[in-house]
């Protein structure tokens, strides 16, 4: 995959907003950050030969820029009223994140996305905006209303990804799902959620790298797409079923972490609710894999032959698969 | 207990020469059978493994099935369908029981007893008959994750209430309240629907219908005894409370397994009726282990031993008769005594074995089991005596409709049995049979 001068600064300077947004000291940094790391990210997303990606381009830029007016306005009155700001604030940031009252733009923008740009979408683009929550949750409403959107992303996520068949939306549906995890572990400690997120990034980036490399966007393309060996497509099914959270993989790891926490800090209702969604979302995984492993159709003479990978596909799912059986090196957390 | 899992790993490298798995698992198993002069202590510690004489015995029973099962399925490899990587999805099953019964950590045996589910449902969905496989994959994978996400909260909870989740070392829930309850249900859930229970057993039969002769063997022989070996390692940290709550246990278990029995009378397909009847017995099983007794925990562990080679062996006979008739209906598997006179013995051993008759060990766990639940409470009498006798009346059902009776029609040749196939059901009765001679290498005796 090649990348154009352009788009490599683009890729920096998104980076840099992410730094810079996360490391100010100011709401008024933070805002800044979060600017330049938007309108650096659009030209990211435009791509020519994708009919839908201005589409998604305007509407990701739509909804940030309203998180942002809200962020700059009410980073602007938190002197006059100290306890309504951060309320503001708060939701202002979950929109950003797509969090799960204000997650409708997510997977509609992820739609229009190649895999590569929905990685950024699920990873970095996640960064700052959880970590100006993390500086919210003195506040008791704001606690609150995270606790809302916990619940409510998981149980949004869960239940939303059940019926679709766009691959990239399952996938948006799964980020929200995990975005309430990442929250309930920003509401115990910071270095939850770093825990939470990188492992996070690993699966989800190692999921989509092997849907990017066999060019998969659709359903109805795994079952079709025979081209590809079996081993791809267990190597498919388990990192599904890692993303998953299921034991003897890496995506069990962050989880039991952060039940422990959650069971030593009481947080028993959220945890109910994450767990029995956790198990939803596990079914859409499980169907993807599935149709990809029974179902076998009549090869067609269009279907495009099976592409070589790069050696990074097969690292990130080594890691994915085997991370658990390497465990002190997680333990620094 | 390190060098058997390694040498477990190690044979994965070789799985294209499928003599050698055969051979090295036997091979594994007899190593593993030195080791038995443990006396009931713990043997073989070392890196959060070791294993008691539970351990030990439910390990060899892994060991022991494992190598029957890839000795039953030689018709993977004939049909060429992909016998390397069956091979692959057993052992890797293997490895995760070995893990399971030597883990003296909660949380590594939690680990590997939900890590069994993948390659369960590996071997399912692609080796199974039917397109309704992935319908019983996917119910047999969400029934047990259902149940068991609720275990790893309660396990955590033990561990921020103890500081520790190594087996012996964490604290006992003394109290009897209502939160001490739900923690309760949320720890005893999963194993219940592993063992299964009686209301929460129907992704058995479904699963067992749909597996291959594999996955069925192994799935009776061993999955099953996951519940029943997790309970003994967790009920004793509820005294309380399992006090209070045994007489649910042993009412749903009981009365259920006579239903369940009442079901078995009614089955068309042989493999549906061996899956029902597993779960007649491993309610009886249950309820031995509730009722919180020395003689009800070792009668458990007895027929954990036995119905794991009882069963196995049925399931084994039923595909070998799917494999000359292409079915498991009891209406077109009739009057089998004509074809396959020698294998009508193996039919009638292991029928016999299913109902606990005499030189079994399936009759001296019964017993000890009948001894406990019933001085548990008088009133439980009833329900155990229709229980052992419809369990006589559904295995003799099987049998006789199976071997007696006109052949059908449209069959007109068949082989009646080969030497390997004997072996494999020798293999299964003799353990069975023999270990009563020598109790104590199944039972503790003080």
């Amino acid at each position: 995959m090649l990348i154009s001068p352009s788009q490599l600064m683009f890729i920096l300077t998104l980076i840099s907003g992410t730094i810079l947004s996360i490391s100010s000291t100011s709401w008024f940094g933070a805002w800044a950050g979060l600017e330049l790391n938007l309108l650096s990210f659009i030209p990211l997303i435009i791509t020519k030969n994708n009919q839908y990606s201005s589409e998604s381009a305007l509407k990701y830029f739509l909804v940030q820029a309203l998180g942002s007016a809200i962020i700059i306005f009410s980073a602007s009155i938190m002197l006059i009223s100290p306890s309504f700001a951060p309320l503001c604030l708060a939701l202002a940031l979950l929109l950003k994140l797509g969090a799960a009252p204000f997650h409708f733009w997510f997977p509609q923008v992820m739609e229009g996305m190649n895999w590569i740009q929905s990685i950024v979408l699920m990873t970095i683009q996640k960064i700052a905006p959880m970590l100006l929550l993390s500086y919210l949750t003195f506040n008791y409403l704001v606690t609150t209303i995270l606790f809302y959107a916990i619940i409510l992303s998981a149980i949004i996520g869960a239940v939303g990804g059940i019926n679709q068949t766009l691959l990239r939306k399952i996938m948006a549906f799964s980020s929200i799902n995990h975005m309430a995890w990442m929250l309930s572990a920003i509401l115990i400690s910071e270095n939850m959620w770093t825990m939470y997120f990188l492992f996070y990034s690993l699966m989800s980036s190692s999921v989509a790298l092997i849907f990017h490399f066999q060019q998969i966007f659709h359903f109805s393309q795994i079952t079709s797409n025979n081209a590809s060996p079996l081993p791809n497509k267990i190597l498919m099914l388990l990192s599904l079923l890692s993303l998953g959270g299921l034991p003897p993989f890496t995506g069990f790891f962050p989880k039991w972490i952060l039940i422990q926490e959650m069971t030593s800090s009481y947080f028993f209702m959220p945890l109910l609710v994450l767990l029995a969604s956790t198990l939803i979302s596990l079914y859409y995984y499980l169907r993807i894999s599935i149709s990809a492993f029974v179902l076998f159709s009549p090869k067609l003479k269009w279907s495009s032959p099976h592409r070589s990978q790069s050696l990074f596909t097969p690292l990130m799912a080594f890691i994915n698969l085997f991370g658990l059986f390497i465990p002190s090196v997680f333990i620094m957390f | 207990m390190l060098k058997f899992i390694f040498m477990n790993i190690l044979l994965i490298a070789f799985v294209k020469e499928w003599w050698f798995i055969q051979i090295s698992l036997f091979l594994m198993c007899f190593i593993f059978s030195c080791f038995m002069g443990h006396d009931f202590s713990v043997s073989g510690l070392g890196l959060s493994l070791g294993s008691d004489h539970l351990g030990f015995i439910l390990i060899m029973l892994s060991m022991w099935i494992m190598a029957l099962v890839i000795c039953a399925s030689q018709s993977i490899k004939k049909t060429n369908n992909s016998p390397s990587g069956f091979l692959v999805v057993n052992l890797l099953l293997l490895l995760a029981l070995l893990l399971t019964f030597s883990a003296t950590d909660y949380l590594l045996f939690y680990i590997s007893f939900e890590s069994s589910l993948i390659p369960t449902l590996i071997l399912i969905l692609g080796w199974g008959y039917q397109p309704e496989r992935i319908q019983a994959g996917v119910y047999m994978l969400f029934y047990t994750l259902f149940a068991s996400l609720p275990l790893l909260v309660s396990l955590l909870s033990f561990y921020s209430l103890g500081g520790s989740l190594t087996m012996g070392l964490v604290p006992c829930a003394e109290s009897s309240n209502f939160i001490t309850f739900m923690w309760y249900f949320c720890t005893i859930f999963a194993f219940v629907v592993k063992l299964p229970m009686y209301l929460v057993h129907l992704w058995l039969p479904k699963a067992h219908v749909e597996a291959p002769v594999a996955g069925s063997m192994i799935l009776a022989g061993v999955l099953l005894k996951l519940g029943g070996y997790g309970l003994i390692r967790v009920l004793f940290l509820f005294p309380e409370v399992n006090k209070m709550f045994s007489w649910f246990w042993v009412s749903v278990s009981i009365l259920g397994g006579v239903i369940v029995s009442f079901m078995c009378l009614r089955q068309v397909d042989i493999k549906s009726l061996i899956a029902y009847s597993s779960v007649a017995h491993m309610g009886l099983v249950l309820s031995g282990l509730v009722v919180f007794g020395w003689w009800g925990q070792t009668g458990a562990v007895v027929i954990m031993v036995g119905h794991g080679l009882c069963s196995s062996g049925l399931f084994c006979l039923a595909n070998m008769v799917y494999e000359r008739l292409g079915s498991r209906s009891l209406l077109v598997n009739k009057g089998l005594l004509n074809f396959m006179p020698s294998l009508g013995l193996w039919w009638f051993l292991l029928s016999i074995g299913n109902m606990a008759a005499p030189p079994t060990i399936n009759l001296l766990g019964e017993i000890s089991l009948i001894l406990s639940v019933v001085s548990w409470s008088k009133l439980s009498m009833f329900g155990i005596g229709l229980l052992s006798f419809f369990s006589a009346a559904y295995t003799l059902y099987m049998y006789s409709m199976s071997q007696h009776g006109l052949f059908f029609n449209s069959l007109f040749s068949c082989c009646s049995g080969k030497v390997s196939e004997y072996l494999v059901l020798m293999l299964h009765w003799l353990p069975l049979n023999v270990l009563i001679v020598k109790t104590a290498m199944i039972l503790p005796s003080f």
